[in-house]
């Protein structure tokens, strides 16, 4: 499926900040992303598909749209 | 309480004279006077709040002062809650302000949080949000949640039951605190003045919608904005389980729960060292461009006692080798003063 991906925070030093990338679920996108960014694979992210949060693997569906987003600190 | 100061909002269809005497019977607790706990500060007070507390150790420094508004240069140096505490009474006596000069800690929270209806979240570090996030979880009270980094900030308003009577926190967007170093502060990473402006203010709107019952409030939702492209997502916040067993479950847990560490030690690698041992202690592997003495240098070796770094190591793709420098438990974000973590990203990407 051709799913597009937006990235927030500090990602975007890593990602684009949209991108779309072909993924059968959320777990072969994680993983396809962190094979081609090792830096991504040790970081906290929080995942939404379609604006909703995620925390288990979800399918995806042609355009759907995958947030990737880390915490942020400041204040 | 003088109407003529709150006519404007008075008049307000929904608000009026029922809304007013809602925030005047308010009790409400802003951790952190900074970037955020400035802009909520100045508008709550106005609002009419009628019960204010802040805590905050921080003193006012010149680099606050582009983002932290409700400071002047002659405060630098004094203490923010107390600085801050003395301009809201000029601004509205009609409410009564209380201080704390101190951290929040897992041994006060529990005693700082339970006199308050409302928390805000104002903080700049991870193990004081997940302390917040715990403490007031426990006790049940409404968590209005603010974060900025660099352009963009995130919002949300925890422990507040939606129609369907469902409530999430902080840990059901990030069960686990990061790396610190994957979300560096605005010591380390920057910021735009505004950001933080823009934020906060969402956070005394949410308050105030919150305490008067006004409108829609951003219950298991997160929003986002990013100021560079005006781009506003607001997500939904599923109510999931997760691991509960890594952190305090009841409040006399987490008076005893060290937060610092738990927020440093979330990679299993991580050894403490001091800069003088990075100087004489060979570093494992092949030393060449990441040898003790270069990262020393790197860091400023003006101060080698001054400060203990966490050292974490992992390979990367480009170099072979990534070492990243993290704060001594003592400073529990950024490395102040601030640029080092700048200088120290160019020298190892």
């Amino acid at each position: 499926m051709r799913i597009q991906v937006k990235t927030f925070g500090a990602l975007t030093e890593i990602l684009e900040r949209e991108f779309y990338v072909t993924a059968g679920d959320t777990a072969e996108l994680l993983t396809t992303l962190s094979r081609q960014h090792p830096d991504l694979a040790h970081r906290k992210l929080l995942v939404a598909v379609n604006n909703t949060i995620i925390n288990t693997p979800v399918d995806l569906r042609e355009n759907d749209v995958v947030a990737l987003m880390p915490p942020y600190s400041g204040g | 309480m003088q109407n003529e100061r709150y006519e404007r909002q008075l008049s307000l269809l929904g608000f009026g004279e029922a809304g007013q005497q809602k925030l005047q019977a308010a009790r409400l607790l802003v951790v952190g006077a900074g970037g955020l706990g400035c802009p909520v500060l100045q508008y709550l007070a106005a609002a009419g709040i009628g019960h204010i507390g802040i805590i905050d150790d921080d003193l006012v420094e010149l680099n606050n002062l582009h983002r932290q508004v409700l400071y002047d240069t002659t405060d630098i140096g004094h203490a923010k809650a107390e600085v801050a505490a003395r301009k809201l009474i000029l601004q509205n006596p009609d409410i009564d302000i209380a201080f704390w000069v101190e951290q929040l800690c897992p041994a006060n929270a529990a005693e700082r949080l339970q006199p308050y209806d409302v928390i805000l979240d104002c903080t700049d570090n991870f193990a004081t949000r997940y302390l917040l996030c715990d403490a007031c979880y426990l006790l049940d009270k409404p968590l209005v949640f603010g974060a900025i980094y660099q352009y963009e900030g995130q919002l949300a308003v925890f422990n507040v039951a939606d129609t369907q009577g469902i409530k999430t926190t902080y840990r059901h967007l990030f069960p686990i605190p990061p790396d610190p170093m994957e979300s560096p502060d605005c010591n380390a990473a920057g910021v735009l003045g505004v950001l933080p402006g823009m934020i906060g203010i969402h956070q005394a709107t949410e308050a105030i919608k919150l305490l008067t019952g006004i409108g829609t409030i951003l219950s298991n939702k997160l929003m986002t904005i990013n100021l560079l492209d005006n781009g506003i997502f607001t997500f939904n916040i599923p109510q999931t389980s997760f691991d509960e067993s890594s952190y305090p479950r009841s409040l006399n847990a987490l008076k005893d729960f060290d937060y610092i560490q738990y927020c440093a030690s979330v990679r299993s690698q991580i050894q403490g060292i001091t800069i003088a041992e990075l100087i004489t202690t060979p570093a494992p592997g092949s030393p060449s461009l990441h040898s003790p003495r270069y990262i020393a240098d790197a860091i400023g070796k003006n101060r080698p006692q001054a400060h203990c770094f966490y050292l974490s190591e992992r390979q990367t793709q480009s170099n072979g080798r990534t070492i990243f420098l993290r704060p001594a438990r003592q400073q529990p974000t950024g490395i102040s003063p601030g640029g080092r973590h700048d200088r120290f990203k160019k020298l190892f990407r």
